[in-house]
């Protein structure tokens, strides 16, 4: 029974010092005043981030699978041949690599 | 005749309730930046989300709730991280058994006893955490915990009955070992 009460007190005890401590960790925090600014700033840099990753991520996934399906078409397929045009535009020197060294597969 | 509702209070938040979220935070993850992390977070929660408060609880209820749903979910990520790392926890999560604080002949006897206490608390559920939190660190009423919980005032009671066993039982195993 004393075991039981000396573990308690103990406990109690223990729970007390974490909880000065979390306290002690909570008045390390900056002023009240520059909370809202570093808040903003840190979530939009963040948001930003997020959003580069995202939108490159989207035109990169794009591309390598419009490319894959260009290559992979069968022979005498013209899905796709309108779109060259807008491709060379974009990335000239790319496409045209990819297109020429398409082509060649495709006519064997 | 049904009487116009009452609009409730706009929600107002302040750096005292910051501070008490950022504390919350901490207990749940255990070290400052993923604690600064999750309160911001929290707090973003909070601010977007307060025209949408409809005043069925007090502000600060909503509040808990929210920072605790946050805290919970960056905790998960956190796992889901270190689990993808394959990484093990550094050290520096547990800055409260190596609190510079602690010193003197009984170092080694705090600091066995700090981490049998957070070793006690990693071992309770997410509801048994949430439950020993606001009772034994906030001192909330556990009425209010029942509605921050979304739960009933007996589910409360079982759940900080359960959680302080689980403690004592972690703590005792280790007293043991070190016998």
């Amino acid at each position: 029974m004393s075991n039981r009460v000396e573990m308690d007190n103990r406990l109690h005890d223990l729970i007390a010092v974490h909880r000065a401590w979390l306290d002690r960790e909570t008045d390390r925090l900056p002023a009240p005043s520059l909370i809202p600014n570093s808040f903003k700033e840190n979530r939009l840099s963040r948001q930003r981030g997020i959003a580069w990753v995202v939108a490159y991520g989207f035109t990169l996934a794009v591309l390598v699978i419009g490319h894959l399906l260009w290559l992979t078409r069968e022979p005498g397929d013209r899905r796709g041949d309108d779109l060259q045009p807008v491709l060379i535009e974009l990335f000239p020197a790319v496409v045209e690599q990819n297109i020429a060294r398409a082509w060649l597969e495709v006519s064997q | 005749m049904d009487q116009p509702r009452a609009e409730p209070d706009p929600v107002t938040v302040t750096p005292d309730d910051y501070r008490r979220i950022f504390k919350l935070c901490l207990f749940y993850l255990g070290n400052r930046p993923d604690a600064e992390d999750a309160a911001q977070t929290a707090f973003e929660k909070i601010l977007r989300r307060r025209d949408r408060f409809r005043g069925e609880a007090a502000v600060s209820t909503w509040m808990y709730r929210i920072a605790v749903n946050t805290a919970l979910t960056v905790r998960r990520r956190r796992a889901l991280v270190q689990w993808l790392s394959l990484s093990s926890v550094p050290e520096e999560q547990a800055p409260f058994i190596s609190d510079p604080a602690v010193s003197g002949e009984r170092e080694e006897v705090e600091k066995r006893r700090r981490a049998g206490l957070l070793q006690g608390i990693e071992s309770l559920s997410a509801r048994e955490k949430t439950a020993f939190y606001l009772f034994h660190y906030e001192e909330l009423p556990q009425k209010e915990i029942a509605v921050i919980m979304t739960t009933s005032l007996a589910a409360v009671e079982s759940l900080v009955h359960k959680a302080v066993k689980k403690i004592k039982k972690v703590q005792q195993t280790l007293e043991d070992m070190s016998v």
